[in-house]
């Protein structure tokens, strides 16, 4: 699995970063309506991708290529999606049924990483 | 293996043995009046510096230890700063205007910490170091 963990850990870097400055823009101008979406990104961003690649890093993990790519392709675009998609939610400006198309990826990439898990728990060869 | 890792670990175990007391504190005096304050402690000290510990442990293996030690003290110096500025202020002992030197310090610490850090990670995508590769 050479790759895919550092691919991991460089997007939820991006997503923590990104989170943390949005987080002090709305400390320094006293305006906490987006914490909710602040904490997404930071939670679903930074925390999640960085568990999911620290999982694909340990030796004995799936070896399949398409599943962990898979699983960061969802998993990020359904975090990055969602931080752009949920200000707009919260301020009315588009409706909350399009928040489906940020939640499906997030869940879906779950289920492949949940995949991955069940996949090395049936066969803990190499590790 | 370098023992930085290991650092990370301490210091994020103390800071959920903190968040953690202060949690049932809150709970058990029903005064919740600091809780953004233990939340950031927790993500910030105890998930963050877990992460990180975990990621030079794991894949960043051949990070050069200047980066490593930087981001560690970077980001150890910006929540022990941030979470005590916050205590402050939801308490009420200090005004947001008596706290911006502190909140100043700690914010932009904690942001430079992880720019160390994202650095750390660029590096190793670019050296195409991966988990197994880098024994």
């Amino acid at each position: 699995m050479p790759r895919v963990s550092t691919a991991f850990f460089l997007v939820a870097a991006l997503c923590g970063l990104a989170g943390m400055a949005w987080g002090m823009q709305m400390g320094k101008s006293g305006d906490h309506t987006l914490h909710a979406a602040h904490a997404h990104l930071n939670l679903l961003g930074w925390v999640t991708l960085s568990i999911m690649g620290g999982f694909y890093a340990l030796p004995g993990t799936v070896k399949g290529g398409w599943l962990p790519w898979t699983n960061l392709v969802l998993s990020a675009g359904g975090a990055i999606w969602m931080a752009i998609l949920l200000p707009r939610v919260i301020a009315g400006k588009v409706s909350g049924a399009l928040m489906v198309t940020a939640e499906a990826p997030a869940v879906l990439g779950m289920v492949l990483f949940i995949v991955a898990v069940l996949l090395t728990l049936r066969r803990p060869a190499s590790a | 293996m370098s023992r930085w890792p290991n650092a990370f670990f301490m210091m994020a175990a103390i800071y959920i043995v903190i968040g953690t007391c202060w949690g049932m504190y809150m709970s058990v005096t029903h005064d919740f009046a600091t809780s953004p304050a233990h939340a950031h402690l927790n993500l910030l000290g105890f998930v963050s510096l877990s992460v990180m510990g975990a990621f030079y442990a794991l894949v960043g293996k051949h990070t050069p230890r200047w980066l490593v030690k930087t981001n560690f003290f970077l980001n150890n110096i910006g929540v022990i700063a941030m979470i005590s500025a916050l205590v402050l202020l939801f308490t009420g002992k200090a005004t947001q205007t008596q706290l911006a030197p502190l909140l100043m310090l700690g914010g932009p610490l904690i942001i430079l910490g992880f720019i160390t850090f994202l650095s750390a990670v660029a590096l190793s995508f670019r050296r195409r170091e991966g988990a197994l590769a880098a024994a």
